[in-house]
């Protein structure tokens, strides 16, 4: 009867010490698209800087803080907007992730001057944002179509 | 060649000696001792030499026309315990032996060559020595070297860097600070003193031997870290033949972005061995090939191999042994990878079209005789011939034609009933041409000598060797030269419980290889440039092992502890000797101390129930710059099991390694994701079917797919399945 748990214990310790994680791909998901923009852009004076921004949480407290704290991850640089369409493509590389809340944000005054030009959403009306929820390596394709006249929620 | 000649005179003149002594005969039987029935198989021999014979299917054996005296007979068989019988051989007379062996569950008394150059048992030896039996080949399905040694705790494979208790990093396989041996003659390339894991006759293999710790006193150059001697088959009156053929497939990676190809990854294995003794010829072949489509893409491997042994015995005290080995491979020149997301594809601009062919030939002939009942002779000599080169026309950075003639004579005297001798000459002589390297001439000359001192229970051993080498190119004659004195002595005291305490210190040194000293090639974004003022790189190593063998609640456990210190002078590294460039050169850059503790503890439980726990850990330091050594790990282990039931034998393994604590920074500049590295935890698992004389086995290797490197930039061996059917004739 020892004899035959030993065994077992043997075994079981054999699993135990082998059910460990190793090397892996940094495998990430990807969100890309385009976004295209409605004609009458502010003056370059209002618009510093425009990027998408993907944030864990909804509602955010501000741009600079939620990046600089882990919990939002934008665009590598200024989308060049005076082309009237653009590419994006942001990178997550900690899975599984849910993104609450994705949209175009413009600086248009100083580092904390940030207001939302564009969000992903489903509801036309009061523009409440759609969640993504990311368990695997995954690419999805979202555009966006950004009107700088329009009055959107802004949370911060 | 004139040496050569002398040596053959020398040769013949003991021969006549030995043919003119007066001679009796001895014969006899051996059976085991609790049963009475007769041992097939078992080996008698000459005790410190390997002249002797087989016993034959009704346990007899016979030893014709022996130089009369007294000798000591060591008679050893697979399963019972080794044992010594005092024997006179009297003038035209027989002595006839009646041997019983004692069964043993467990083989403490197993008997090796390599410690001493002499048989003796593993008790006897006063350095730890690790031994592998030849079957691993057929039973992990695998073919070369280096994945044998793996099972070893206190060996380190970093590609084919054989680092043994620490003593090496990883330097693309150059400069080997282990020697290779196959039946007591080298077998390293003469231009990158490297082993070439693929050119073993493993099919024939009966045991791997391994000293741990210097043994350059009776090795010479290239022993600085260790010894590993392939005993092959020694052809019997009974026939063993043996046939494999495995087939297995690589399972496809778990992560979608390591598949690179729609169909499992194959591997198939062929390979045969047969061996017999006919009145006074042996003859031993053995052939193999292989064809691996690798785990990673750019990672084929083809191989074959043919092997061939003949003995011929002028009576059974003068024995003659031809051998030669001719081995091919083909393989793509996989060197690191993409990077991590991609760790089973070449970094984008590898060309795919370049592949590396190699032929490895091996030819030796072997004299031995015994000139009296206290003096006997071995005459070695071999020749390795390596040829490397690329397939890809006007970029021929591997070529390489590298031969290496080694030859030696060693004498075994016994002075009086104490003390024993041991001593010969060496003469070795390395040439290369390359186009990296140039033409290039080394040769050795060494001469050595070891005494062994019975006093009762206790045995002493201590002597050395000198060794000049010299490179034409950098010194003119062995006069320019450094003679390089190697000394060691041991003790091996048995006391009570039958338990054996060791304890012994040796040097080690080795030379720069040809490689190392005059490389001079760019590849694979990497430059290497020559340094011709390397010194010998140097140890010392110490250490006290215990042995000791219990009985617990009926159980037998053996146990095996040993305390070492390896002091490293002088190491030879690569170096990347700018800091954002990657230019190499290979410098003698490190002071390093290996210390550590080695551990081995086996046991049957049941008859059917058999297990086997090990472990080494070690603190391996780079003394100048005050950190770990790079390319090793401070702990590695392994627990093994087996259980037999019925027909059926179920094997595991689990073997895991600390994750290594450096590796080259500079790597960076070449390499993506050049540090990912993890702590090493593989399984492997077979389940055999035994019928007749056939075996049907299922194993796996890697069975959890564990992801880990051992070098920078390469993924380690993912998960085998293979299916193996085995005929064995023994």
């Amino acid at each position: 009867m020892l004899m035959k748990r030993k065994k077992y214990l043997i075994l079981l310790m054999f699993l135990f010490l082998s059910c460990q994680e190793g090397l892996a791909p940094t495998e990430k998901a990807i969100i890309k698209g385009k976004i295209s923009f409605v004609e009458n852009l502010p003056p370059d004076s209002l618009i510093k800087d425009l990027r998408v921004v993907a944030f864990n949480d909804y509602p955010p407290k501000d741009i600079v803080s939620e990046v600089l704290t882990g919990n939002a991850i934008f665009t590598e640089s200024l989308l060049p907007i005076r082309n009237n369409q653009c590419d994006y493509l942001i990178e997550i590389d900690k899975l599984p992730a849910t993104i609450s809340y994705l949209v175009v944000a413009r600086q248009y005054g100083t580092l904390f001057e940030w207001d939302v030009v564009g969000i992903y959403s489903n509801d036309t009306i009061n523009y409440t944002p759609e969640k993504i929820f990311f368990s695997k390596p995954t690419t999805i394709n979202i555009d966006f179509i950004v009107d700088f006249s329009k009055k959107l929620p802004q949370p911060f | 060649m004139k040496l050569l000649y002398k040596l053959l005179l020398l040769l013949f003149f003991f021969s006549s000696v030995a043919f003119a002594k007066p001679k009796g005969s001895l014969r006899g039987t051996v059976l085991d001792a609790e049963t009475k029935l007769p041992v097939i198989s078992s080996t008698v021999r000459i005790d410190g030499t390997s002249i002797g014979s087989f016993t034959n299917r009704e346990g007899k054996f016979e030893i014709k026309s022996i130089p009369i005296g007294k000798y000591k007979l060591l008679v050893s068989a697979v399963g019972y315990e080794t044992q010594r019988f005092d024997v006179l051989i009297r003038e035209n007379r027989d002595t006839v032996l009646e041997i019983g062996l004692r069964p043993k569950v467990l083989v403490a008394g197993e008997v090796v060559i390599t410690a001493n150059k002499k048989v003796q048992t593993v008790q006897e030896v006063p350095i730890s020595l690790s031994i592998i039996k030849g079957n691993i080949f057929s039973e992990k399905s695998i073919v070369t070297i280096d994945r044998a040694l793996e099972y070893i705790p206190s060996i380190e494979v970093n590609n084919d860097n054989i680092s043994i208790r620490g003593s090496s990093g990883f330097a693309f396989g150059i400069g080997s600070r282990a020697i290779m041996l196959i039946d007591g003659i080298p077998v390293l390339s003469a231009d990158n003193g490297d082993i070439k894991s693929d050119a073993i006759p493993f099919p024939l293999i009966e045991q791997i031997e391994i000293i741990k710790g210097a043994g350059s006193a009776l090795y010479g150059a290239s022993a600085l870290g260790g010894v590993i001697n392939l005993i092959t088959r020694e052809p019997k009156e009974k026939m063993y033949l043996t046939a494999n053929s495995n087939f297995g497939v690589y399972t496809k990676p778990k992560y979608k972005s390591w598949r690179f190809s729609d169909n499992f990854q194959q591997i198939r294995q062929v390979n045969f061995a047969y061996s017999q003794r006919y009145d006074k010829f042996g003859f031993s072949s053995s052939a193999s090939y292989s064809k691996d489509d690798g785990y990673r893409l750019y990672n084929r491997e083809e191989q074959a191999m043919l092997f061939l042994k003949t003995s011929y015995s002028f009576n059974d005290f003068t024995i003659l042994n031809l051998s030669g080995q001719f081995a091919r491979s083909y393989r793509d020149d996989w060197v690191y990878w993409n990077s991590l997301d991609s760790a089973t594809r070449p970094p984008s601009a590898t060309n795919f079209d370049n592949q590396i062919s190699s032929n490895k030939y091996f030819i030796a002939a072997e004299f031995r005789s015994i000139i009296s009942s206290n003096h006997f002779f071995t005459l070695k000599n071999g020749f390795y011939l390596t040829e490397l080169q690329n397939e890809l026309t006007g970029n021929e950075y591997r070529q390489s034609t590298a031969q290496s003639i080694n030859s030696e004579i060693q004498f075994n005297s016994k002075i009086n009933d104490l003390v024993n001798l041991t001593y010969g000459l060496n003469y070795i002589n390395n040439s290369v041409k390359a186009k990296i390297y140039g033409n290039q001439h080394q040769k050795y000359i060494s001469i050595y000598s070891q005494a062994e001192n019975k006093f009762g229970d206790l045995v002493i051993t201590y002597g050395g060797r000198f060794d000049a080498e010299q490179t034409d190119s950098i010194h003119k004659n062995f006069s320019k030269s450094k003679v390089e004195f190697s000394p060691k002595a041991g003790l091996a005291y048995r006391t009570a419980f039958n338990s054996t305490v060791r304890a012994s210190i040796g040097k080690g040194f080795r030379p720069a290889s040809i490689a190392e000293r005059f490389a001079s090639v760019a590849f694979r974004g990497f430059e290497v440039v020559p340094n011709t003022k390397l010194k010998n790189e140097k140890s010392i190593s110490i250490e006290v092992g215990y042995n000791l063998p219990l009985i617990i609640n009926s159980i037998p456990i053996i146990l095996d502890f040993s305390i070492y210190n390896n002091e490293l002078f002088n190491l030879i590294e690569p170096k990347f000797i700018t800091n954002s460039s990657p230019k190499i050169q290979f410098v003698n850059t490190t002071r390093a101390r290996v210390t550590g503790i080695d551990f081995d503890a086996k046991s049957m439980i049941t008859s059917y129930f058999g297990t086997e726990l090990a472990f080494n850990v070690m603190n391996p330091i780079d003394l100048e710059n005050d950190k770990k050594l790079k390319y090793r790990a401070v702990f590695s282990s392994i627990i093994r099991f087996f259980f037999v039931f019925d027909n059926f034998e179920l094997n595991a393994d689990y073997r895991y390694k600390s994750k290594t604590e450096r590796v080259d920074d500079e790597l960076r500049f070449q390499i993506k994701n050049f540090d990912a590295r993890v702590p090493i935890h593989l399984v492997d698992a077979s389940l055999k079917y035994k019928f007749s004389d056939f075996n049907i086995a299922l194993s796996s290797y890697n069975l959890f797919d564990y992801y880990y490197t051992e070098v920078p930039g390469n993924l380690g061996i993912t998960r085998q399945i293979v299916l193996s059917i085995n005929y064995c004739r023994n």
